[in-house]
């Protein structure tokens, strides 16, 4: 069904960064048995066809108290790309999909219980031309979040650069 | 309300913050090269980053994307419970390895989930096989994903 390409040794480099992400690619390639040359054009090639990404990730409950917010939009069918464009604007939105169904836009982010900040986000995507309706849930305990696979739309420019190689003159 | 809090955000200072912002830019930048640009030693880089790991405020990470795992087909799902324990449906979700993230909510579904599957046939095997052996659940109501136009998670919920 994937129409990606990714051989054995693809595979092999993203199950030890899993493990560790920080590992160097010297230490990549030492136990791999390839170059440290072929694990930074590999790295490099993954990147950018924007199959992995390096990043770092904080942890929600840790940040007092915030909660995921869904909020399913029903927009007008003929305008759901113009106004899921429009919610995508609003910064506080983390995430933001088209879907089928009579909601066809979800949109999510974290808020604080402590401002206005979800009603301001809620207000605004109420007042978008083309939106119908809404509904709103609160996230009251996440079970379960795998944190190794997302959607990439961009490409990490900088992310294959482990730069300790060229850091040592 | 779930986990003890061991430490709090407050516990991050300035530096710390500095050292995560940089690695949410480039989870693979080098102790060294974050080193160099805020001023410190490259072990003192190392020793901030394991503290606020071990205290589980940050993880660095390799994201792969849905296609690397093979899954072309994404579902956002809401379900309902009746006569069970929202918790305990949410825990059997929360275990099959195609429930990418499971969330007790409140509103209009007491669980929303995100299933990941490679196909169409992938998706009768996971409502046949699956979701056919949990009780509790009244209503599923799956959405299909068409397009993600927006995916910026890096404040998440750790969860095991």
């Amino acid at each position: 069904m994937s129409k990606t390409q990714l051989d054995q040794l693809d595979r092999e480099i993203i199950d030890r960064l899993a493990i560790d992400a920080r590992i160097s690619n010297r230490a990549l390639a030492d136990m791999l048995g390839v170059t440290e040359g072929t694990i930074r054009a590999r790295l490099k090639r993954l990147s950018a066809a924007r199959l992995i990404r390096f990043t770092a990730l904080t942890n929600l409950s840790r940040l007092g108290t915030m909660r995921i917010v869904f909020i399913r939009v029903h927009a007008d069918l003929r305008r759901v790309r113009t106004v899921a464009e429009q919610i995508a604007k609003i910064e506080d939105v983390k995430c933001v999909i088209i879907t089928t169904g009579r909601h066809n836009i979800l949109a999510m982010g974290p808020f604080s219980d402590f401002d206005h900040g979800v009603e301001t986000v809620i207000a605004r995507i109420g007042k978008i031309d083309g939106v119908i309706g809404l509904e709103t849930s609160i996230t009251i305990q996440a079970i379960k979040y795998n944190v190794r696979t997302a959607k990439i739309l961009s490409p990490q420019s900088n992310g294959s650069e482990e730069e300790e190689g060229e850091e040592e003159s | 309300m779930s986990t003890t809090r061991t430490s709090r955000y407050e516990d991050v200072d300035d530096l710390d913050r500095q050292i995560i912002a940089i690695l949410k830019e480039n989870g693979r930048a080098s102790n060294q090269k974050i080193a160099k640009t805020l001023g410190l030693s490259p072990a003192a880089v190392g020793a901030r980053v394991r503290r606020l790991e071990k205290a589980r405020m940050l993880r660095v990470v390799v994201v792969a994307d849905f296609e690397v795992i093979g899954c072309d087909l994404l579902l956002a799902v809401g379900i309902r419970v009746e006569r069970r324990d929202p918790r305990s449906v949410a825990r059997d979700l929360a275990a099959l390895p195609q429930v990418f993230s499971c969330s007790l909510m409140a509103g209009t579904y007491n669980i929303e989930a995100l299933v990941a599957l490679p196909d169409v046939d992938a998706l009768k095997d996971f409502m046949e096989n699956s979701l056919a052996h949990i009780s509790g659940i009244s209503e599923f109501s799956a959405e299909v994903v068409v397009d993600l136009l927006k995916y910026e998670f890096d404040v998440v919920p750790f969860t095991r």
